[in-house]
């Protein structure tokens, strides 16, 4: 075991030896092709092509026990025995559209570390039976794709994509998609839209994409990180991964640590770890050693989470049960000195400015919390405004026709359940 | 499969599939909805249709519904409310709609909706009749907690194209207009623009919002961002009065409602008859209503005199007129004598029309088939047209529809929209047509003919299905054709022998697998219906051919099975009913003695002659020599211009009457205005002219009088009254609101009675007659065709001013191919020569046409189609002379 | 860029794919590419090209925040000023920017018509706040001189 990458004993350590996703940090110019295969790239496609049925790449996924990477934290290993076995036309889309506040690990994977997401999607293509498969990336990409393309265009020179495979019958095209600035859009339903061609605009499911997906054909959605994951389940096996993480929340994960604190950035670390280790270990905690007030955990869409516990363990059920769930691991710090209104009118005009418009609640929903956060911060609250967004948030609560607009209450509900007074503070004198 | 469900501890059982929405309604409850629209596909946007749903647990073990102690099935709730317009029911399903959590949602997304609204109910054309405004009545908070200084603003009157504007602060992005013009309108020329708020509807086509459809969105906008210019501001809903009619401008015959307030039309609105046009019309048919109402109306009768018209009291002109035709009968014979008739008189009066001519004056020239309706008839139908009971908005997979020389979208566009709907769900449709329209985006076989050749192609296809087998080697032959009840089928096949589908692909440039995959499909279906139109040609031969492939395909009798013929007018099927032609009399019954065509009579073949409804004299180039004419008209057509007599009739919408559309069916309309002036109907100007001639038993008081001696004497209306007509239809009437967002009112709803054809008489034997094809046309040289436009610029259309812009100006319309050869552009002057007639006309480069042919579309203005190829003609042979104008 | 020049390279783009449509996010990329805009002509240009309608085309220009209908300066600033980077001092890193490009606080095009400078939502480059895309090329980690510098340098090249 001591020689397979990451490996440490489960408890005993925060950090791992190696990285698994981050490889780049640890091995210089892996983002070339021959960097990455002299350090066993592409081995895990190999021994799919040479040893394994798509089926047992399925089952080892699902036995790692890997959660979707973008958010919803859906089993990606379930989600690809959904696609019907007789289906003859699938495919694989990837979403790189990352555009969560707060969120910026899947860039670094496609700047730093390209390959392994390539075999990733090859790997998931070879598993559903898929020969194409798209990158959808957002717009801003434009400049990071240029590169991504090189490496694709690498690992074709190299033969592994494009016809047959190393003399196998898989087969795989990977074309790069770049959206057009729209956050709906990393919605995988929206995001197939958008792949159409149309507008980015959520469809109803079911039918869920693995059913009904790119095209009408059953489709596989997955995160960037997610798919960086399945390279060294495969090459490694699942009882290896499993070492990381929690029994329930298997694996690895990378933090993404913004807003205030010492050293944002990305950090890869075993599920589970206290929340102590990211902050104060990885982040060197607040600026000038102030207080954290809050903490978003999962990006712009985060429920808050008050005060700070350096022993929360940051695992999926642990965050849920703290009442913010994990989602993209986002982590956006608030200290001392953060107005709370202020934040969270910062992330309701993202999400009004990003609601596609299709549905009511969301649509006008996102326009009227924004205009009651405006005059709240402007020193023209109403008296009442506090309870007017939890009642506009409460109208908008499970009604949306997408996440998104879920999303957006999430903050304000939030924040306003927790640090009130906050808000209060910002009603005039004499109104309350 | 029906499916049983509980809805407010109701039970109801509807088929599977079905939406809660429309479960609920089945038993009276109502699920509120905006964007839901039964006609299209749900989107669940608006979210006002959100309920509660729980879902019976089900033992994995035993594949029962788990029951609690009390016996009681124990019920998941579904964590989140459901949108009940896009959520099938399902087995044991329990829904709820009346709670507190209920009433909330539908609160709260009212709140939200009329945060951005304007309020603006009392100026608002949909007032009275919104359901925005009545969901508020009944479910809103009341009161608005938004700030109304950060009220949403926007453009108040922006137009989307010339006949309607949006009010974009009304709207409410329910995306029903965009979604109509996308799905069933295949016009996808309306789209939001921009994200969240910010969202509008906007339209960006050449001319803007470019459909025939468009009307029907502001049926449908559930607010009032979307007003006609025809009704804007024109009467608020609750001073409307509404008669049920039909309307008068194609062979469809869609069902609408007259609303005319202070005894003037002031808006069409279709009226639901999932028969024939389900809910929607064209936007010829809204708006161009204004003739009734036009200053230009006749309205007292003239007489020439001393070369003057000079106006008349109606006993003089009618004493004139029957003193003249007599004394003509009596000099020269009855036969000195013609009448023509427009195919937009309804039964009555054509029945009477040509009952006067033929018995009371005695003369056997009798015809219709002038102006659109010439050159193109149709005498199979009687045989093998579409079976009653067809319903082509319920066909999709199984039924093969072939359209042979007829561009729906233009000659019929709302069986243009039952086609591409029947496609949409299914059906095999085969568009054949001599150049690109608009259907070939729905089909799923293209054959693009040389014109002249219709006749040759369906002989190709008719070889494939009788010579060839399909992949289980079974014949492609209908299992319905009985033997027995077949003639000629020997003969048939042995005459099609020669006619292989590379021999036909010679001749008409399809290629021969093409033909082959064509005739393999069609015949593969277990329904099959045949639409032909004009383009096709109107050689007896193609007539044969097409009534030879319906029945050798067994595609005849049934329901869903037929022919259809795209006649041009709104009651031409009821002038080839009632015998309007020389050699036939009502009912299909053979003529003793045949009669002069319009077209002899027009070139000197009578003495006398009868118009109604009809302008033979048109085309300028043609010289009126007669001795006595008498027109009965609406306006001061050419013709009328000629007469010495015109008497003014009734439009429309100020009488009663019935038509015959294309699918056989009689529909009664209802009067909604009183006649200007002294006009009467033409009917009733008839029969004056028949007492006054002399007949006996005249005394028809109403038309129902005259209907009733139809349904008497002529088999194929035996059974028919006007009770049996408007015999009111279980419509869906409960789900009128939100299929026209935009009527206050219950509209009524008939089916009509479609007339039996032969085939469906179980002893009828059909008789596989032969006929030889005409000529090959030539494969090289120019092809001059004449398609009819649905803004033709005819003379009831001409009185509607918003319509004017919409009107095809006079152009030939030219190939890329051909333009790049003859150096031409749009809008440079094109000379066209045909047999000494020349005429020089703008140029319109257009990509739906193939090489070789040219264009010019029937304005009935000018007629100038009609003039260089003659009347009916539809296109030209070859030896056509086509060049660049010189200076231009 | 020339009309033929646009098909040539369309056609690459649409091998991607099984159906035109969705090639015209990038067609449009590729018609605003030189100069920073869609014009009318543009629209009907990928109208044509990918059998859409204008309408359709123009929905799509409209719902994505990329394209613009409008000219903007030469070159194109877009900070970042969502939360992770307003919490970083990216609010007050903008209107400093605006303040010594001589533009009002909200951003706007400089008189010479070379920068347009805007305010953008999360670029996922929150670690390296303040951030801005200039011609949606990245730059990270910007402080006042850095920028300085940077517009410095892209004055210079005109
Ligand atoms: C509004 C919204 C935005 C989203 N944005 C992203 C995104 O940028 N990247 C991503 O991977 N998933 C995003 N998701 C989640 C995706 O819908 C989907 O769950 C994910 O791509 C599935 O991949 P996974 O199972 O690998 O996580 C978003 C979801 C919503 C509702
Ligand atoms: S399709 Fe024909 S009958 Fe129907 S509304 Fe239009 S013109 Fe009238
Ligand atoms: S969401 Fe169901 S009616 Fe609009």
């Amino acid at each position: 075991m001591q020689s397979l990458p990451g490996c440490v004993s489960k408890g005993d350590m925060a950090y791992l030896t190696e990285h698994i996703l981050l490889r780049h940090r640890d091995v210089p110019g892996i983002k070339t092709i021959d960097v990455y295969m002299a350090h066993g790239g592409y081995q895990a496609l190999d021994k799919a092509l040479n040893t394994l049925q798509p089926a047992q790449v399925t089952e080892m996924v699902k036995a790692s026990g890997l959660r979707g990477r973008g958010g919803a934290s859906f089993p990606t290993g379930l989600k690809w025995s959904f696609i019907p076995k007789d289906a003859p036309t699938t495919y694989v889309v990837v979403n790189a559209d990352e555009s969560e506040p707060g969120t910026f690990k899947d860039r670094e994977i496609i700047e730093g570390n390209p390959h392994q997401l390539l075999e990733g999607t090859a790997l998931c293509a070879y598993a559903i039976g898929a020969c194409v498969a798209y990158i959808y990336g957002r717009g801003e990409f434009r400049t990071l794709f240029v590169d991504l393309q090189r490496a694709i265009d690498e690992a074709y020179q190299a033969g592994w994509l494009g016809q047959n495979i190393r003399g196998s019958n898989f087969s795989l095209d990977i074309h790069l998609h770049l959206g057009a600035g729209a956050y709906i859009c990393g919605e995988e339903t929206a995001l197939l839209e958008s792949l159409e061609g149309k507008l980015g605009m959520p469809r109803a499911r079911p039918p869920f994409p693995t059913q009904y997906g790119l095209y009408g054909k059953p489709t596989v959605v997955n995160n960037v990180e997610t798919l960086a994951n399945v390279p060294p389940i495969v090459l490694h096996g699942p009882e290896w991964y499993r070492q990381f993480g929690t029994e329930q929340s298997p694996g690895v994960k990378i933090f993404c640590l913004s807003g205030c604190i010492n050293r944002p950035g990305n950090y890869e670390l075993s599920l589970g770890i206290p929340l102590r280790v990211l902050i104060e270990e990885c982040g060197g905690g607040a600026p000038e050693g102030r207080a954290i007030k809050a903490i978003l955990p999962s990006g712009a869409s985060s429920h808050l989470l008050p005060g700070y516990n350096p022993e929360l363990p940051l695992d999926y059920e642990s965050l849920q049960a703290a009442g913010a769930p994990l989602g993209s691991a986002s982590f956006i710090v608030l200290d001392e000195t953060v107005d709370i209104p202020w934040a969270i009118a910062k992330v309701t005009h993202f999400f009004k400015h990003e609601s596609c418009g299709k549905c009511t609640p969301c649509r006008e929903g996102t326009y009227w919390l924004e205009d009651v956060y405006r005059r709240l911060l402007n020193g023209r609250a109403w008296p009442g405004d506090v309870e007017l967004l939890l009642s506009i948030a409460e109208q908008m609560n499970g009604n949306c026709f997408c996440a998104l607009g879920e999303f957006a209450l999430c903050p304000v509900r939030s924040s306003i359940e927790h640090l009130r007074a906050e808000y209060e503070a910002h009603v005039p004198q004499g109104s309350r | 499969m029906d499916v049983t469900l509980t809805i407010d501890n109701r039970e109801v059982t509807v088929p599977a599939g079905t939406l809660i929405v429309e479960a609920a309604r089945r038993i009276g409850i109502e699920i509120p909805v905006f964007c839901y629209h039964p006609k299209m596909l749900p989107v669940g946007m608006c979210r006002m249709c959100l309920v509660t749903v729980g879902l019976p647990v089900v033992n994995r073990e035993t594949g029962r519904p788990e029951v609690d102690a009390a016996g009681q099935r124990v019920i998941r709730w579904l964590p989140k409310p459901v949108t009940a317009c896009t959520e099938p029911v399902s087995e044991g399903m329990v829904v709820i709609t009346d709670s507190a959590q209920v009433a909330a949602d539908r609160k709260g997304i009212l709140e939200f909706l009329l945060t951005s609204h304007p309020l603006d109910c009392p100026i608002c054309d949909k007032g009275g009749e919104c359901p925005l405004q009545d969901l508020t009545y009944r479910h809103s908070p009341g009161v608005s907690r938004f700030d109304i200084a950060s009220k949403y603003h926007a453009a108040k009157a922006y137009p989307l194209g010339d006949l309607i504007v949006l009010d974009r602060e009304r709207c409410i992005l329910c995306a029903r207009c965009t979604r109509f013009q996308q799905e069933i309108a295949d016009d996808p020329v309306l789209a939001i623009e921009n994200r969240g708020r910010d969202a509008m509807i906007v339209s960006y086509s050449e001319p803007a919002f470019n459909s025939h459809y468009s009307g029907n969105t502001t049926d449908i906008c559930p607010v009032g961002a979307l007003t006609t210019r025809d009704f804007r501001f024109h009467a608020r809903p609750w001073e409307l009065e509404h008669t049920a009619s039909v309307c008068n401008h194609c062979g469809v015959g869609c069902n609408i409602v007259l609303d005319t307030r202070l005894g003037r039309i002031v808006r069409v609105m279709p009226r639901q008859n999932e028969l024939v046009n389900e809910v929607w019309i064209c936007d010829k048919g809204r708006f161009a209503h204004h003739f009734h109402a036009s200053s230009q109306r006749l309205t007292v009768p003239l007489m020439r005199q001393g070369g003057r018209m000079v106006e008349v009291s109606w006993d003089e002109a009618l004493q004139h007129v029957a003193t003249r035709l007599r004394a003509i009968c009596e000099q020269h014979g009855a036969e000195a004598i013609g009448g023509i008739a427009g195919a937009r008189l309804p039964n009555e009066d054509l029945y009477l029309f040509q009952k006067l001519l033929r018995q009371v004056i005695g003369t056997p020239n009798v015809d219709y088939r002038v102006g659109l309706s010439a050159g193109f008839e149709d005498d199979i139908v009687a045989e093998v047209g579409v079976a009653c009971g067809t319903d082509l908005g319920r066909v999709g997979c199984g039924t093969a529809i072939l359209v042979l020389g007829s561009d729906l979208d233009e000659e019929a566009p709302i069986l243009y929209l039952r086609v591409a709907g029947a496609a949409r769900h299914g059906a095999t449709l085969i568009n054949a047509g001599g150049r690109a329209t608009k259907l070939d985006q729905r089909a799923t076989h293209v054959l693009r003919y040389r014109y002249g050749s219709a006749t040759h192609l369906v002989l190709g296809l008719l070889h494939v299905v009788l010579h060839e087998t399909n992949e289980q080697g079974r014949a492609l032959t209908g299992n319905e054709i009985v033997p027995g009840r077949v003639r000629g089928l020997a003969e048939l096949r042995a005459h099609v022998s020669e006619w292989t589908p590379e021999r036909v692909a010679t001749i008409s440039g399809v290629p021969a697998e093409a033909i082959r995959a064509a005739a393999h499909a069609f015949a593969a279906a277990q329904n099959g219906i045949i639409i032909y139109g004009g383009e096709a040609g109107n050689h007896p031969a193609l007539r044969r051919a097409i009534a030879n492939l319906a029945i050798v395909t067994g595609f005849v009798g049934r329901p869903n099975n037929g022919v259809i013929a795209v006649l041009a007018h709104a009651n031409s099927r009821g002038a080839e009913d009632l015998g309007i032609v020389p050699h036939r009399l009502p009912g299909y019954a053979p003529a003793e003695r045949h009669g002069l065509n319009a077209t002899e009579m027009v070139q000197g073949g009578v003495r006398a002659l009868l118009v109604a409804g009809a302008d033979p004299f048109a085309i300028s180039a043609r010289q009126v020599n007669l001795e006595f004419l008498v027109v009965q008209e609406l306006f001061m057509s050419a013709t009328a211009q000629q007469a010495d007599v015109v008497l003014p009739a009734v439009a429309p919408g100020e009488r009663s009457g019935s038509y015959t559309n294309l699918e056989r069916r009689v529909q009664y309309f209802h009067p909604a205005l009183l006649p200007p002036g002294m006009a009467r109907p033409d009917w009733s100007i008839l029969r004056h002219l028949a007492v006054l001639l002399g007949a006996g038993g005249w005394d028809y008081a109403t038309p129902a009088a005259v209907f009733e001696e139809m349904a008497r004497t002529i088999p194929l209306y035996a059974n028919m009254s006007y009770e049996r007509l408007t015999q009111p239809v279980e419509i869906s009437r409960h789900m009128a609101h939100y299929i026209y967002a935009g009527m206050s009112y219950q509209s009524e709803a008939y089916e009509g009675l479609q007339w039996p054809t032969l085939a469906e008489q179980a002893m009828h034997t059909f008789v596989l007659e032969w006929q030889a094809p005409p000529p090959d046309p030539p494969t090289r040289g120019v092809v001059l065709v004449a398609p009819r436009v649905l803004y033709d610029g005819g003379t009831l259309l001409g009185q509607t001013q918003l319509l004017a812009s919409h009107v095809v100006t006079s152009h030939v319309a030219v190939s890329p191919q051909d333009a790049a050869v003859w150096g031409l552009a749009d809008g440079q002057r094109v000379r066209v020569a045909v047999c000494a007639r020349e005429i020089a006309l703008p140029c319109r480069v257009n990509p739906a046409l193939p090489t070789g042919v040219i264009a010019i579309p029937r304005n009935l203005a000018n007629n100038v189609a009609e003039m260089l190829l003659g009347e009916g003609q539809l296109f030209s042979p070859a030896g056509l002379i086509v060049e660049k104008q010189q200076g231009s | 860029m020339t009309s033929q020049a646009f098909y040539e390279e369309l056609q690459g783009v649409l091998k991607k794919y099984p159906v035109k449509q969705s090639a015209v996010l990038e067609a449009l990329y590729i018609l605003q590419r030189d100069k920073n805009y869609l014009s009318d002509e543009d629209i009907h240009t990928a109208a044509e090209a990918l059998e859409m309608t204008v309408t359709e085309v123009q929905a799509i220009v409209g719902f994505y925040s990329l394209f613009r209908r409008q000219p903007t300066g030469k070159y194109l600033i877009q900070v970042c000023t969502d939360l992770p980077c307003a919490l970083r001092g990216a609010d007050a890193f903008y209107r400093r920017l605006c303040e010594r490009l001589g533009l009002p606080p909200e951003g706007g095009t400089t008189a010479d018509g070379l920068f347009t400078v805007e305010e953008v939502v999360c670029l996922a480059a929150c670690d390296r706040a303040p951030v801005a895309q200039i011609n949606l090329q990245y730059f990270e980690h910007l402080t006042d001189q850095a920028m300085d510098a940077v517009i410095a340098r892209l004055r210079e090249q005109g």
